[in-house]
């Protein structure tokens, strides 16, 4: 590391394009800046004037990972401006969806991304290439979870049955048999890749940040609930705007959102530490075989949160499935179009995710506004790179750079969703 | 032919670039699952910003995955010159193919102004573009998103020398080989008639009408499928809307918008 600054470009192994510049004198982080260059797609425009029914199917194209969570997420937004409340059945489906997509989305993130390295590979390819034995569990695992998607959804990205009121066509008794096989496998490598991600050994950072997550009493929640923080916050997802303020910065495509005013983390690490109680019993035995101390203020323990989430969805996916055996029920749906403003909110793989409409008597949209996870990361990622980076004094450059990427994949970070590539341009004075 | 020479000789150089879109044609291509890792060993993935750390944006590439709509002056740009140093140029997607829905604010208004209160540093071009409207394009492989199955069969293709084959029939000749019901009979409304094959119609077996999103078929009865949704009660309004959701583009979809009109 030069004393007259240097450059590193292409943070890699993310969903999207961005680029990190820190500003630093002597061991003093001045300034850090997570530019998204990432195109901007003016999603919230692109619904004015459609049809209600089409926010959901026009919305999911926000993101290919988490296409599943942005149809829910829309369709409840929707459901909530008409006051429509759907059945059991159909909120029972969602969960189960909600929970498959979730796993996918781990598994994608956990071992394309962040795995190679801790175990010194660098990337996938080279993993895939010395025949090691966790990339047959990665891609088995994907495989078993994208498939519960697809039978559910009709495709395993950007599902398709998903409707306002319901679905277009739900799972028979042939398929919800379909459907408990494959989560058997899922469960049984969601076990292993917990065993593996629990054991890793994660670089110590005391971040001591706002956490924010949903919650409920009922279960560890990630389709409804109410919007919780570590420090005591508590609102309802239709009170988003008056918590949450979304700013533009001249140097990125993202906002940056805070939470009465301070930076804040959300994803699998705040829902861990704020739902432990309601962990299935095999996740809880997990937790405290791990190295993880509940709560914990480290991100990079975020990693293991997702892999010990995924053996709970499992469960909770189990006991869903058990209650439908028999199939479920093709039910008649009687959403009416009314003049009125919703917000549905769920807990993103990576974070909590709004959309929010406002819909004419007419039926159209009128109104649309969505919050990402990944902007809502984007300022506590900054602060957690100020933090860490003086921590890694003396260290060379290549470790540096290898560590402030850790930093940011353990976030999880979706840049397409949030405005996508990282380039690190470190500033030294 | 003379790609298969060229391209056996050594393993083919393979990339995956991104532009504007929401990359999930490459977490599709990621559900190649186990037979992704007979690709890794088949070709060299040399420039894959999602996967690598270390990427070759300078070099020959034998066969790119082109992702994603052109709209910023960075994405045209570096659009060129990989065509320059390009083989076998795939659009990959319908964002790619067609715009997709990112060119839906090809028609928005003031769309800036509603997404940001105060404009950040934007290189936003003034329409989003299907990339053939800059380069020539060797392969279109459509939909949102692709269909893994289609991506295998390109790169064995490609492998194996042949040029892989476009299906250029529409999704209802898959509806019926797979037996599924149609859904005007339910009295939904489908795009299935119009709409480019390839996808293996996952929709209509759902239950879901076809939203048309790999894009009109060249030699489609347009006037037949107008006149059936407006038979289901579509307004003149809402067929613009529903036949532009993924190809908002001028030039290629003029003949569509016409017809639309009549």
């Amino acid at each position: 590391m030069s004393h007259q600054g240097f450059t590193l470009e292409e943070l890699t192994k993310l969903e999207g394009h961005a680029k990190l510049s820190v500003e630093m004198e002597g061991n003093v982080v001045k300034n850090t800046k997570l530019e998204v260059y990432e195109a901007s797609r003016y999603f919230e425009s692109l619904l004015l004037g459609r049809d209600y029914r089409e926010a959901p199917a026009i919305t999911q194209k926000i993101c290919g990972i988490c296409s599943v969570v942005h149809t829910l997420a829309s369709i409840k937004a929707v459901e909530d401006a008409l006051e429509f409340t759907p059945s059991e059945q159909t909120v029972d489906l969602r969960k189960l969806l909600l929970y498959a997509s979730n796993i996918h989305s781990h598994t994608a993130h956990l071992f394309f991304f962040a795995l190679p390295d801790y175990l010194g590979f660098g990337d996938v390819i080279e993993l895939s290439k010395a025949k090691h034995a966790y990339i047959h569990l990665a891609l088995d695992l994907q495989q078993m979870s994208s498939d519960m998607v697809k039978i559910i959804g009709g495709r395993a990205l950007h599902p398709v049955t998903p409707m306002i009121g319901g679905f277009h066509s739900v799972p028979d008794e042939k398929k919800i048999a379909a459907l408990l096989k494959r989560l058997e496998g899922v469960k049984r490598l969601s076990l292993r890749t917990a065993r593996l991600f629990s054991g890793l050994e994660v670089p110590e950072l005391e971040a001591r940040s706002r956490h924010v997550c949903m919650k409920n009493k009922n279960e560890y929640a990630l389709y409804d609930g109410m919007i919780t923080s570590n420090d005591g916050i508590i609102f309802r997802p239709r009170d988003y705007k008056k918590n949450i303020i979304e700013g533009v910065m001249e140097y990125s495509n993202s906002k940056h959102a805070k939470l009465r005013g301070m930076s804040y983390m959300t994803g699998a690490l705040p829902r861990l530490n704020a739902n432990y109680a309601k962990l299935s019993d095999d996740a809880k035995a997990l937790v405290k075989k791990s190295r993880l101390k509940l709560p914990s203020n480290n991100p990079f323990h975020n990693n293991m949160a997702q892999a010990i989430e995924m053996v709970h969805f499992a469960d909770e996916a189990k006991s869903i499935l058990e209650k439908y055996r028999n199939g479920m029920k093709q039910e008649k749906y009687a959403v009416t179009p009314r003049e009125g403003e919703g917000v549905g909110c769920c807990e993103a793989p990576r974070g909590l995710l709004f959309h929010h409409y406002g819909i004419g008597s007419d039926g159209r949209i009128k109104y649309a506004n969505v919050i990402t996870p990944t902007s809502q990361n984007a300022a506590r990622m900054e602060d957690d790179i100020s933090i860490f980076l003086p921590t890694m004094h003396g260290k060379p450059a290549s470790k540096v750079k290898l560590s402030l990427e850790m930093l940011i994949r353990a976030y999880d970070p979706c840049f397409s969703c949030s405005a996508h590539f990282l380039e690190l341009n470190l500033k030294k004075k | 032919m003379e790609m298969k020479s060229e391209i056996m000789k050594t393993k083919a150089k393979v990339a995956f670039i991104g532009m504007t879109s929401c990359k999930g044609c490459f977490f599709e291509f990621l559900l190649l699952n186990r037979r992704i890792t007979a690709v890794f060993d088949n070709v060299q993935i040399t420039n894959f910003w999602m996967l690598k750390e270390f990427n070759d944006k300078r070099g020959k590439y034998d066969v790119v995955f082109m992702d994603g709509a052109v709209s910023t002056d960075r994405e045209l740009e570096e659009l060129k010159s990989v065509r320059e140093r390009t083989k076998f140029l795939i659009a990959y997607g319908t964002c790619a193919c067609w715009g997709g829905v990112p060119a839906l604010r090809n028609s928005a208004v003031n769309y800036r102004s509603l997404v940001y209160p105060q404009e950040p540093k934007f290189t936003s071009r003034a329409t989003v573009d299907p990339i053939d409207r800059h380069v020539k394009v060797d392969y279109y492989m459509r939909g949102c998103p692709v269909n893994e199955d289609e991506a295998f069969e390109v790169i064995v293709n490609l492998l194996t020398g042949k040029k892989p084959s476009e299906k250029e029939y529409c999704v209802c000749v898959e509806c019926k080989k797979r037996e599924t019901k149609c859904l005007f009979k339910e009295g939904k409304v489908c795009m299935g008639p119009v709409t480019y094959a390839g996808c293996n119609a996952p929709c209509p077996e759902s239950r879901t009408p076809c939203d048309g999103c790999r894009g009109p078929l060249p030699d489609r009865n347009i006037g037949a499928e107008v006149q059936l949704l407006k038979d289901h009660g579509i307004t003149e309004d809402d067929l613009k809307l529903i036949f532009s959701k993924y190809n908002n583009v001028a030039e290629k979809f003029e003949k569509v918008k016409d017809e639309v009109a009549r």
